[in-house]
């Protein structure tokens, strides 16, 4: 019993072992590619990476690459795909703004409360994962401190702990909540961007509705009407809203 | 026996010739009609030549000028022998009055000394020399001479007069029409003045014509006037009915002969023996039926006429922020000024501005003709396939009276990516900012990846919760297994009433020092603060609130023997009572040391 544990946990770390040096290996070439300036190539092997799963750091890769090939759109999209999985990132972030600053619609986002934007800055900070192992750090903090309360009996021991629980506790609380809008961005996928050069955004899920107003390759939208298959409704970060067809853009 | 003379006479002419003597020679045409100018010439080869006369000219004849003479010598030098001729030639200008056959008869003269004869010439008058049109410069020469008149002779309405004519009578809207004032007159007309009045409902053009006026001679009514076209109008009626052109009157300066001309007026005044009557003729009215439009369709540009449309396009290849010149001409015959500028439907990505328009017609008896060429440039923003479709111009066409659609071809558009254009801000603060050359992306990130499947999210996952789980269990583990201690920190009281004999033993421990050391007053001090101390440890009092009465009933509350009640308090009084008394310091000091000791271990054992 024992020895066929044992066998098979090996076979799992060699199997793993051996993944692990594959996935590294094209990486490193891809990186390569890169770095020889063969962007057009760097662009198919991070591709085929990006076959087996998502990675912030495949994404960042690729969304240089677009960037080294002019292509701005697809270089905002992949890195909004990096920042989806890492908000915090700050290559990410420093390279999207770049990206972003290069395409043509300038949108000035809809002014909101200071409070709001600090909410909203502090909720990008971690991703719901980085969240999540925050939460569980600080409920381990707390049970420890917790510990530290009930079983010694100095005096400063236990004022420490016993204050230190409740702001423990406090973090995990807000962990929680962070950690859960996190979750839900990154499982709603609200995000979009404009894949064609010029689309012109409708007032109404149809061909022949008004045009509202033209919207250009690039530019990030949010969607918020997810029901219909072809046509989505969207808004702009500055507010306004329309509907454009599902194959004019791509969810992030 | 005529025939014979003209023989005998040419005959006598050549052996005349071949003498070298001298003679007369008379050279007219043999046939002439009448009216026509013609040319009589009489040669004598000879210089010397006196006292020519022509005989009785026929009055079928008249002379209209001559004689005017001409000479011509020449020398001949050959093989050293010198020859010479000249000869002298007078010329009439005659014209034939009647129809008819005349002999000219002989002209005579004196060359060198001897009387000599010519030749006489037949003529025969046949027919009429043709009018103006028969193209004779010399008749028609004359005929442009002014007929001056005499002054005072009245101008009638048959002398000088205008006529207008319309190229035509029923027009559509818009369709030009040509108006002619042709004048003819039988006077010296030198001025003419006029006004046109505008009018009402009608675009009216003047055709640009020559300044100079130059008549030529027409047949009207059997007589032969002298007409020009003064003026020609292009008009536009705007508006269907009846277009008006009213009586038009002519202020006309007509030039008359002065027989009566006083020679000192004359020469002072200038006088040229002309008078300028004014004179005024009216034009009369000419009226024009306009028919309005059939239903006009919506997308109408107001051409009436013939029209054709084409567009070029400079070129089909751009990169986004290079403009494209898209070249649109209407060309054609109608009312060309008038046209809507025709409208192109660019992508709307495009960024359009106004059309140059370049007018290339020129107004002609037709109309307006030529083209009219509008230059549209618009930039392309952004990269793509665009299609410019077809430029449609509908016009009415006044021949089939019909609407029609002319399209141009449509075009495709392939905009490549434009150059990166980034505008540079400059700032005019005195301090300089830190000059950023260039901004970049940051580099790739190397390394291995951290790849996972995109659903996989770790917070709100078994594991997670997992993990929130095992803490949980833990610590609830941890609580239960050290629930004791857990309680007895609990109570901070009791901890402290534990320690009570504890903290009660060190401090007469350190007494026992004090007293080997023969302190006595430090041993009291530490002694009494071991036994109050103990107290209010034990029962969790402040040790000032301790007074004999309340220690009592705290140690008996805990169900403490009087007996070691008394024990206790007096302990308590001795020490304080030993440290002023007098005697062995040291058998006191061992004394209270033994009786402190005894009452805290014996209370200890008591309350528990």
């Amino acid at each position: 019993m024992n020895r066929y544990i044992r066998l098979i946990s090996l076979s799992f770390i060699i199997c793993h072992l051996s993944f692990v040096n594959a996935s590294a290996l094209t990486k490193a070439e891809a990186d390569s590619a890169y770095m020889a300036g063969n962007y057009q190539q760097a662009v198919t092997l991070y591709d085929s990476l990006l076959q087996q799963g998502v990675s912030t750091e495949l994404y960042y890769n690729m969304g240089n690459c677009y960037y080294r090939l002019d292509d701005m759109t697809h270089a905002v999209l992949y890195y909004e795909r990096a920042l989806l999985l890492s908000p915090g990132d700050g290559d990410v972030r420093f390279n999207l703004q770049m990206a972003r600053s290069k395409t043509i619609d300038k949108i000035v986002p809809e002014s909101e409360m200071f409070f709001v934007t600090w909410y909203r800055s502090v909720v990008s900070l971690a991703s719901a994962d980085g969240w999540g192992r925050m939460a569980v750090a600080f409920f381990l903090l707390t049970a420890i401190l917790a510990l530290l309360y009930l079983f010694t009996n100095r005096m400063w021991m236990r004022k420490t702990g016993f204050f230190g629980a409740l702001v423990m506790l406090l973090c995990f609380v807000l962990c929680n909540i962070f950690g859960y809008s996190q979750k839900k961005d990154f499982e709603n996928r609200r995000g979009a961007i404009i894949m064609e050069s010029a689309v012109n955004v409708k007032s109404t899920p149809a061909h022949d509705g008004t045009d509202l107003f033209i919207l250009h390759e690039g530019t990030k939208v949010t969607i918020i009407d997810n029901t219909m298959r072809e046509w989505k409704e969207i808004r702009v970060s500055d507010g306004k809203r329309g509907w454009l067809e599902t194959k004019q853009i791509e969810v992030i | 026996m005529r025939l014979k003379t003209i023989l005998a006479v040419t005959l006598m002419l050549l052996a005349q010739l071949a003498a070298w003597a001298q003679k007369i020679t008379a050279n007219a045409p043999q046939q002439v009609a009448v009216g026509q100018q013609f040319r009589l010439q009489y040669t004598v080869n000879t210089q010397d030549v006196s006292g020519f006369r022509i005989g009785q000219m026929p009055d079928a004849f008249e002379v209209l000028m001559g004689p005017s003479t001409s000479s011509q010598s020449s020398f001949q030098m050959v093989n050293g022998k010198t020859t010479s001729s000249s000869s002298i030639t007078y010329t009439y200008i005659l014209s034939a009055t009647k129809n008819g056959s005349f002999t000219l008869p002989a002209a005579s003269a004196t060359a060198d000394g001897k009387q000599i004869q010519s030749n006489t010439v037949k003529i025969t008058v046949s027919g009429q020399a043709q009018g103006a049109s028969s193209g004779n410069g010399h008749q028609r020469q004359r005929q442009q001479e002014p007929q001056m008149r005499d002054a005072g002779s009245a101008i009638g309405p048959n002398d000088l007069f205008i006529r207008v004519s319309a190229s035509k009578k029923r027009v559509v809207e818009q369709e030009p029409v040509l108006l002619t004032y042709k004048i003819y007159s039988l006077v010296d007309l030198t001025n003419l003045d006029y006004k046109m009045p505008d009018l009402q409902g009608v675009h009216t053009q003047e055709v640009p014509l020559p300044q100079q006026k130059s008549f030529s001679v027409e047949q009207y009514n059997g007589r032969q006037y002298r007409t020009v076209v003064w003026s020609q109008y292009v008009m536009f009626p705007q508006m269907p009915g009846k277009l008006k052109v009213p009586a038009l009157t002519f202020n006309g300066i007509v030039l008359q002969r002065n027989r009566y001309v006083d020679p000192f007026e004359a020469f002072f005044n200038g006088g040229s023996g002309y008078v300028e009557v004014k004179k005024q003729i009216v034009a009369p009215a000419v009226e024009i039926e306009v028919d309005a439009l059939p239903q006009r369709p919506a997308n109408f540009s107001g051409g009436v006429g013939r029209f054709n449309v084409s567009a070029s396009l400079d070129k089909t290849e751009v990169k986004a922020n290079d403009p494209i010149t898209m070249r649109v001409v209407v060309s054609g015959v109608g009312n060309l000024k008038l046209i809507k500028q025709p409208a192109v439907k660019f992508p709307k990505d495009f960024d359009c501005y106004d059309p140059k328009q370049t007018d290339k017609t020129r107004l002609t008896t037709n109309g307006v003709e030529g083209n009219v060429v509008y230059d549209f440039l618009v930039v392309p923003r952004h990269q793509g396939d665009f299609e410019i479709p077809a430029v449609e111009f509908v016009y009415y066409d006044t021949q089939t009276k019909q609407y029609k659609t002319v399209t141009t071809e449509s075009f495709k558009v392939h905009v490549e990516k434009g150059e990166g254009g980034t505008t540079t801000v400059q700032d005019f603060s005195g301090q300089e900012d830190v000059k950023l050359l260039a901004s970049d992306i940051r580099h790739i990130k190397t390394g291995d990846a951290e790849v996972r499947t995109a659903d996989e999210v770790y917070y709100g996952s078994g594991s997670y919760w997992g993990a929130i789980a095992a803490i949980l269990v833990l610590f609830i583990v941890a609580v239960v297994t050290f629930r004791k201690q857990a309680l007895a920190n609990a109570d901070v009281a009791a901890s402290r009433a534990g320690k009570a004999n504890k903290v009660a033993t060190k401090r007469l421990r350190k007494a026992a020092q004090l007293m080997k050391a023969g302190k006595s007053s430090e041993f009291y001090d530490e002694a009494l603060r071991a036994l109050w101390g103990y107290v209010g440890d034990k029962f969790n009092m402040p040790v000032e609130q301790l007074s004999q009465d309340n220690i009592r009933e705290r140690l008996s509350g805990r169900g403490v023997s009087d007996q070691l009640i008394s024990n206790f308090l007096e302990a308590i009084a001795e020490c304080e009572f030993e440290r002023y008394a007098p005697g062995d310091p040291a058998g006191n000091m061992s004394k209270v040391y033994d009786k402190a000791m005894v009452a805290i271990e014996n209370i200890q054992k008591e309350v528990k």
